[in-house]
């Protein structure tokens, strides 16, 4: 159990943590929900679940698996309690300045990811978007390092099967 | 595909709103007023795990101490002095979070106590290991199912089976192996392998058995299997090998340090890969023999 001193040593890491990153948390909330919204309701609860189970955060250098732990857990049940919400708000992720025809395979790439289940798209966008490594995943998705392995093999297998249909 | 670049350019460029350090701050103000009264909450709750924990422990102590609690305690006839690995004991352990299924090996007759109760002192820490660990993910992955509103009735519980096979069992050495697996979930597969050298009563090694070159013996043997399999099933491919066209998932770089080996019944090594480490889940677990001239 952490004592008062580094417990309040703690916090102040997180804090500053939270601060220095907030805008990595709203994409990647975003990019679950598609709505400004519920991004935002989404970052204050992950802020809030945070601070309430700092006693978990066993070591400060894990920060960053274990708040995305947290930040990925509260867009899943976000999403689990919205779930009828979600088609009509799909288009969202792409801006409209990108609709330019030498950015259509990225654009259509951006797209497949968004279709993919949420567990494949979590590692995708961790991996290649916030540039996580793999032991990092595993810690975010309470899953062994194997299990990323298979569900990133997974995810690359679709996307490219989607993206070959698409533009064949 | 380059266009991943891409893709991540206008993934970072998802608009960020102006409300967001608001947000934030609100968020941060809030977490600091209720740290008060949360503290107070929080002593309740731990009260209640250590007592949860304490009710565990006794469970597992007496698991492995109350015979009774063994459904079966194997006592097996001597067949002549000829050291051997047997089932030591059998149990089955059943609650609303898990199902836990074992057959825990043993070594015995080696004429070596010491070497006996090291080997027979790994295959019960490594079983009581495996069984706390299930016992405190179960629960995690029950409390996670129900407060994300799942039915109690609905919750299947986690299935965990324990069981070991020889592959080798001579005068000079014993090879076996334990495997854990769970029902739904293959990547927790785990495997322990215990290769024992009963003259020195130490553990071998593969320098042991492949010689002072045998990293390269086996990288080398491995690599032409590799290809070897690919080429016989375009289907079987390896991370990082012929075939395998994403370049994206660190596959086989040579065997590591604590590399995963067993003896077979013909004396020849056979190192072996979990699934997921070196391809697809869809090649399995993968075994390479490696011929060995071990004591010959």
């Amino acid at each position: 159990m952490l004592d008062q001193e580094s417990l309040e040593h703690v916090r102040q890491i997180l804090t500053e943590y939270i601060i220095s990153h907030q805008e990595s948390f709203y994409r990647l909330a975003f990019s679950y929900c598609k709505n400004q919204e519920a991004a935002l309701d989404i970052i204050q609860e992950a802020i809030l679940k945070a601070f309430s189970h700092l006693s978990s955060l066993k070591d400060p250098n894990l920060i960053r698996p274990w708040f995305y732990r947290i930040l990925v857990n509260e867009s899943l049940t976000y999403l689990r309690k919205n779930k009828r919400l979600i088609p009509m708000l799909e288009e969202e992720m792409i801006p409209s300045t990108f609709n330019h025809p030498d950015l259509s395979t990225s654009i259509t790439l951006c797209q497949e990811i968004d279709r993919l289940e949420e567990k494949l798209k979590t590692i995708i966008i961790l991996r290649f978007f916030e540039d996580m490594k793999l032991e990092e995943i595993a810690s975010v998705t309470n899953s062994n390092l194997n299990t990323v392995k298979s569900r990133l093999y997974r995810a690359l297998k679709i996307l490219k099967q989607s993206i070959e249909e698409e533009s064949g | 595909m380059n266009s991943w670049k891409e893709a991540k350019k206008i993934y970072h460029q998802i608009e960020i709103p102006s409300q967001l350090t608001q947000t934030v701050e609100e968020a941060l103000s809030h977490a600091a007023d209720s740290l008060h009264n949360q503290k107070r909450r929080h002593q309740w709750t731990r009260g209640a795990i250590y007592a949860l924990a304490g009710l565990c422990a006794a469970f597992i102590f007496s698991v492995n101490v109350n015979s009774a609690f063994a459904n079966t305690l194997y006592d097996i006839p001597i067949v002549g002095n000829i050291a051997r690995v047997f089932t030591f004991r059998e149990f089955q352990e059943k609650d609303d979070f898990k199902y836990i299924d074992v057959k825990m090996p043993a070594l015995e007759h080696t004429g070596k106590t010491n070497l006996e109760s090291r080997i027979n002192y790994e295959i019960r820490y490594q079983i009581d290991r495996i069984i706390k660990e299930v016992e405190v993910r179960a629960k995690e992955y029950y409390d996670a199912f129900i407060a994300t509103g799942g039915k109690k009735s609905e919750f299947i519980p986690i299935e965990v089976f324990v069981d070991y096979q020889v592959t080798c069992s001579n005068a000079d050495l014993v090879s076996f192996y334990i495997t854990k697996s769970e029902s739904f979930a293959s990547a927790y597969t785990e495997q322990f392998f215990f290769n024992v050298d009963l003259n020195s009563g130490k553990d071998l090694t593969l320098q042991d058995l492949l010689g002072s070159d045998y990293e390269k013996t086996a990288n080398e043997e491995i690599l032409r299997q590799m290809k070897q399999r690919h080429q016989e099933d375009p289907n079987i491919i390896y991370w990082g090998q012929d075939g395998d066209t994403e370049k994206n998932i660190p596959g086989f770089e040579g065997i590591s340090e604590d590399q995963n080996f067993y003896i077979n019944e013909k004396g020849n090594v056979v190192i072996t890969f979990e699934k997921y480490s070196i391809g697809p889940g869809s090649i399995g677990i993968q075994e390479f023999e490696i011929p060995t001239d071990y004591g010959n």
